[in-house]
């Protein structure tokens, strides 16, 4: 039988598993660990990136390392292991750090080999979901207030925004503030609604704004008198 | 399937042979028992409770396999989830130092599994003593009723390299393989195949798998595409021993491995084996 060289290796296998009395090609892809693992997200930390249509993993030993890839998204990454559970991982990792990369990207910046893997990701993966689902982190400034509590519940942001909170969603050192207690914080929040989700990092800082009203104008006059050299502009005739 | 330093002997009709560059990827045993029915409800905290006690920090557990039970309920015309569940299939456990082996343990299963990386591949009394070792481990903690089957199963992949003219006549290289009248459909792009043959050893069946395999090809890298692979499953089961006695199913587990070696050995031509760089020892 004469087997040919399939022109395009990334096409889709054209035999399944078919169902018969002497196959037993379903039952071994449930026993063996190395078969084919079907993945409805790929999740790596806290990035999710959702695959509407579920991608297969697959494991093939070299005779040096285990490689792990997705047919679909083979152009993207393949990854390398002493053993499968590592390739997975390797996998793992180069595909968040690919997507991460392109995600960044303008289609004009792309280099064809980009643009070819970004579509690939594009048809594997839902961008729009992850986009809409990954928190914005924000840097922000604001003063820790009490009002009538006995403990920080509110923010009252730079710009004037006021924000409650509990205390399940700031670190511990918002916790322990005094009133009046200005803060720069890494501040998680709701992409489409921009609600605040938690504040994962904050930081005492002193008052950026002036105490009093006046003090800035006291400052501003009582700053020191620049005495910059006098120079004369004179035309001259070519 | 065969392992480097493993002498094939008599299999080969002449003097002893090692393999240099063997096929084999992934090898496991497989048991399945009758449960009796006092066993608490299967779920991870029991499987966990099995892998502390039975082999105290050597395996931890590295995945699941599970289905989801949604219970749907109409309101207003439009269906929504009232309930989910989910149904927990089967627990994986990796071995934590050498991260070369898996068990997994579903309710009245038990799988052993053996994987290829570049440590040398153990012999087959390696893994049947390993199996047979987790098999008495699960006797004594679940208790079965009896063995219902046992199972091994090796999996190889062979790589043949293309011909000059991008094809390759399979002929050449196993003994095994579809007829595909070329005149008729042209040339094969992939193929499947099973068989099932008649074994050696007592109440068994072999069965082989082969299907070609794609491999990734990485962006601007065509050259990764070595050759024609082919992976070979072979499975040696038996469903009627119905005991518990280790050194019986141990006994039928080298049986059927020699049987396997035996029908390994025929299903290459002598092109094909020589793939697998057979050393012929002094």
């Amino acid at each position: 039988m004469l087997v040919a060289m399939p022109s395009q290796q990334m096409s889709a296998p054209i035999v399944y598993l078919e169902r018969g009395v002497l196959d037993q090609g379903q039952a071994l892809e449930k026993t063996s660990t190395t078969g084919g693992e079907f993945l409805a997200e790929i999740r790596f930390d806290k990035a999710h990136y959702r695959c509407p249509n579920r991608i297969r993993l697959h494991h093939q030993f070299d005779g040096q390392v285990w490689h792990c890839w997705a047919r679909e998204l083979s152009s993207v990454c393949v990854g390398e292991g002493q053993t499968p559970s590592l390739a997975r991982e390797d996998w793992h990792q180069r595909f968040h750090a690919e997507f991460q990369r392109l995600y960044v990207k303008r289609t004009f910046e792309m280099t064809p080999q980009e643009s070819d893997s970004w579509e690939a990701i594009l048809s594997a993966v839902d961008v729009v979901d992850y986009r809409v689902s990954t928190p914005l982190r924000i840097r922000e400034i604001g003063c820790v207030r009490y009002r009538h509590m006995p403990y920080p519940y509110q923010m009252r942001w730079i710009d004037g925004r006021r924000e409650l909170f509990t205390l399940h969603q700031v670190p511990a050192e918002i916790a322990g503030c005094k009133p009046g207690q200005w803060v720069e914080a890494i501040v998680e929040r709701e992409p489409l609604t921009g609600r605040l989700i938690r504040i994962v990092h904050a930081q005492k800082i002193p008052s950026p704004l002036p105490e009093r009203p006046g003090t800035l104008r006291a400052a501003w006059e009582g700053m020191r008198k620049a005495e910059l050299p006098e120079t004369e502009w004179d035309w001259h005739r070519k | 399937m065969v392992c480097p330093g493993m002498v094939l002997g008599t299999l080969a009709g002449s003097a002893p042979l090692k393999l240099g560059n063997p096929p084999v990827v992934e090898a496991w045993v497989e048991f399945r028992f009758a449960l009796s029915e006092e066993i608490p409800p299967w779920d991870e905290a029991l499987a966990e409770s099995f892998f502390d006690r039975a082999f105290e920090g050597r395996y931890r557990l590295d995945g699941y396999r599970a289905a989801t039970e949604v219970v749907l309920e109409s309101t207003g015309g439009r269906p929504s989830i009232k309930d989910a569940k989910l149904i927990l299939d089967r627990v994986r456990a990796i071995r934590t130092d050498t991260e070369d082996r898996y068990l997994q343990l579903g309710r009245g299963v038990l799988i052993c599994n053996l994987i290829r990386t570049r440590q040398p591949w153990p012999d087959f009394p390696v893994l049947r003593d390993e199996a047979l070792d987790a098999c008495l481990k699960y006797s004594q903690f679940f208790k079965p009723k009896k063995l219902l089957a046992v199972a091994i199963n090796y999996r190889d992949v062979v790589t043949i390299p293309w011909g000059g003219e991008g094809q390759v006549d399979i002929k050449d290289y196993v003994t095994l393989y579809p007829e595909v009248p070329p005149a008729m459909f042209g040339r094969v792009g992939d193929f499947r195949l099973s068989c099932s043959f008649e074994t050696a050893a007592k109440n068994g069946l072999l069965t082989l798998s082969m299907r070609s395999e794609r491999q990734p090809v990485r962006a601007g890298q065509d050259s990764f595409a070595t050759g024609l692979r082919i992976r070979m499953d072979w499975n040696v089961t038996s469903t009627e021993l119905e005991t518990m006695d280790t050194e019986v199913i141990g006994g039928w587990m080298m049986e059927a491995y020699k049987d396997l070696l035996r029908v390994f050995r025929s299903a290459f031509t002598e092109t094909g084996w020589n793939l697998f760089a057979p050393e012929k020892e002094a």
